[in-house]
């Protein structure tokens, strides 16, 4: 009898995979919302909890939004196009000069010592400091790893985003907001 | 006394001092019966699916970001306990008792042919895809030895038979034939 199921392995294994992926890509479409609707984020740290961030962030939405994701950069390994259309992004020193063409500078009226600033425009606001190993967020964020070098972290806004197209309205879109809840995270 | 033989003479010989008794394996009404069971494993198969994309898309319909993860889960499970139910019965419960089924119509509409000598039921299986499982059988005495099997949810009639005449059609045992000394 086990000979006769073994012989069938194939298929148990075939639909194990098929089935996985299928419930995946439909939950995916169930719980996803259009661009205009979510506000996504994405995290180039060493660990994150997104669910966890995400459902802190959510608590309320803003007006419009009905969905905040966020997401550890390896999340889109399958398709990369999809940061590139993230509404904030949280960068380290090394990776935020690659991206700066694509960032949005904070408001002028924003900033602190120790952000990201280049000709006077911040474009990334410091959210873990190396010296003195503290930042916001701690308890959804991994911002050090073992055997590797530590980093200051930012958080910025991407130039591409579908909710920020008007620059000069910055400060009353629905990613500020969001930006502005995780800087006062704990 | 040499019992069985080929030529027609030896035939006789066994007409008139040996007590003859042919044995069918097979039998019009297993094909019912067969019929039956390829029925009522298709309806198992069929509602087992049903089922499973039931509970599959009742869990969907309570998803919401937050559970999303959670739901994923038992669904997946659900779809995949249901998949390989669904595998098992369509295979053992209907793929196999079709194959009895093509199997048992083609002995019972076969060219019989006869084989006598002396023959033992070996522990050799084999199985050959889309097809029923079989039993070697050895015959001693014709020249296509080795080339003769037995269904092998039959072969159990012939473990205790070893001297005799066996019907075969297309290699397959259909009936026996056992032959004993009348005094």
């Amino acid at each position: 009898m086990v000979r006769r199921i073994l012989s069938q392995l194939h298929r148990y294994v075939l639909w194990l995979l098929v089935s996985t992926v299928f419930w995946a890509w439909i939950f995916t479409f169930l719980t996803d919302a259009p661009q205009q609707q979510k506000i996504v984020l994405y995290a180039d740290t060493p660990a994150i909890d997104g669910e966890a961030m995400a459902e802190a962030l959510s608590d309320p939405l803003p007006d419009g939004i009905r969905l905040v994701q966020v997401h550890p950069f390896s999340y889109a390994l399958f398709d990369s196009t999809e940061p590139m259309a993230a509404d904030l992004y949280i960068l380290s020193d090394t990776e935020i000069a690659a991206y700066l063409d694509r960032l949005l500078p904070w408001p002028e009226t924003d900033g602190t010592d120790g952000d990201y600033t280049v000709d006077g425009c911040v474009y990334g606001r410091r959210i873990y400091d190396k010296q003195t190993h503290s930042g916001t967020a701690g308890g959804f964020v991994t911002y050090t790893a073992q055997g590797q070098p530590e980093e200051n972290y930012y958080l910025c806004f991407n130039r591409n985003s579908v909710h920020l197209k008007d620059a000069d309205a910055l400060s009353s879109a629905a990613p500020y907001g969001i930006a502005c809840r995780i800087l006062q995270m704990p | 006394m040499r019992i069985f033989g080929a030529c027609e003479a030896d035939f006789l010989c066994y007409n008139k001092y040996m007590k003859s008794r042919i044995t069918e394996l097979y039998h019009p009404e297993e094909l019912d019966e067969l019929r039956r069971k390829i029925r009522r494993g298709t309806v198992i198969t069929v509602l087992i699916g049903l089922l499973t994309l039931a509970v599959c898309v009742a869990l969907c319909c309570f998803v919401t970001p937050k559970n999303a993860t959670t739901l994923l889960l038992g669904t997946v499970v659900a779809s995949t306990l249901g998949g390989w139910a669904v595998i098992s019965v369509s295979y053992f419960g209907v793929e196999e008792h079709k194959n009895a089924y093509k199997h048992c119509e083609a002995m019972l509409s076969g060219e019989r042919e006869r084989i006598d000598g002396t023959y033992e039921l070996t522990d050799e299986r084999l199985r050959v895809k889309r097809g029923v499982a079989m039993r070697r059988i050895r015959v001693d005495g014709v020249p296509r030895v080795g080339s003769v099997q037995v269904y092998d949810k039959k072969a159990d009639r012939l473990k205790d038979v070893h001297h005799g005449a066996l019907y075969t059609v297309y290699g397959f045992v259909t009936a026996y034939e056992e032959g004993h000394a009348d005094g």
